[in-house]
């Protein structure tokens, strides 16, 4: 009973305000926080997707259902290597600002 | 108004208003404790969806691993940055009108298109269904079995790569 597009707008704005965090936060795992909310934006309008494919199919169409598991998994790794890097960072610099953290600049 | 349109609005308004204190409040831990809000606001937009599964699976992997494992890094970075200074970098005020000019534009060109009309209603088919239909799938060398091997890779490798790099290669000698 609720419209397609109501869950459209919920993503976004969910994936506006982490884009927001992504660009402007300042500490390195703030970052990751605001691209853990915009991974989350997307897997709403995946499933959103996926319910309306299965509901004009009348069976379920597992495709929109492994691309949401997908997108989980990789958060999932994106998360363990991304807090590795940075505590990595952190021992090398002693900081976890992410404008200071510039190892690779020549 | 359904009921079911009145938990969906008071969900959503929960979920955005907490994801704003996430990428705003000057306290990172705070912050931390509001994503796990948030990730529960999700969490119950997709069991509106219908889709019981990645409610569960929501709560399990980012609630109960990805959350916890930001706050341990949050804890053990934490007395680098002061929560007194500025968290966002001097360019917010661009950032803020791009990202506003872009959901402006993406809702209005919603409003205008076709899809405004479309209505959601219950599957007719029971939930488990659509579990069991997923698990086959995944498990079907016809399906989804190679993308679903090489994600288990994929963890493996990020496992591995993740405890490789965070490892204490000089054996703590700063001590």
């Amino acid at each position: 009973m609720i419209p397609l597009s109501w869950y459209l707008i919920l993503a976004a704005v969910l994936f506006s305000i982490g884009m927001f965090g992504a660009i402007s936060r300042k500490n390195a795992v703030a970052v990751l926080i605001s691209i853990e909310l915009m991974l989350n934006a997307v897997n709403i309008n995946i499933l959103a997707f996926w319910h309306y494919h299965s509901q004009s199919l009348g069976y379920t169409e597992i495709n929109g259902l492994v691309f949401a598991a997908v997108v989980i998994i990789a958060a999932a790794a994106e998360v363990a290597i991304g807090l590795a890097i940075i505590i990595a960072v952190y021992r090398l610099r002693k900081t976890v600002v992410a404008s200071d953290i510039n190892v690779l600049k020549g | 108004m359904t009921p079911l349109q009145i938990v969906f609005l008071l969900v959503s308004l929960v979920t955005i208003i907490s994801a704003i204190f996430v990428v705003s409040l000057r306290k990172i831990f705070h912050a931390a404790l509001w994503l796990i809000v948030t990730l529960m606001g999700v969490a119950i937009i997709f069991a509106l969806l219908e889709a019981s599964f990645f409610a569960a699976v929501q709560i399990l992997v980012y609630i109960g691993a990805i959350a916890i494992i930001l706050i341990f890094a949050i804890m053990l970075t934490r007395n680098i940055m002061s929560d007194e200074e500025m968290q966002i970098n001097r360019s917010w005020g661009i950032v803020l009108l791009l990202v506003l000019i872009f959901s402006v534009i993406f809702i209005s060109q919603l409003s205008s298109s076709a899809v405004i009309n479309t209505t959601l209603v219950p599957l007719e088919f029971q939930g488990q269904e659509s579990i069991i239909a997923f698990g086959v799938g995944l498990l079907d060398p016809a399906g989804y079995a190679l993308p679903f091997e090489l994600a288990s890779l994929l963890l493996l490798g990020a496992l591995v790569g993740g405890v490789y790099i965070a490892m204490d290669k000089k054996g703590g000698e700063n001590k």
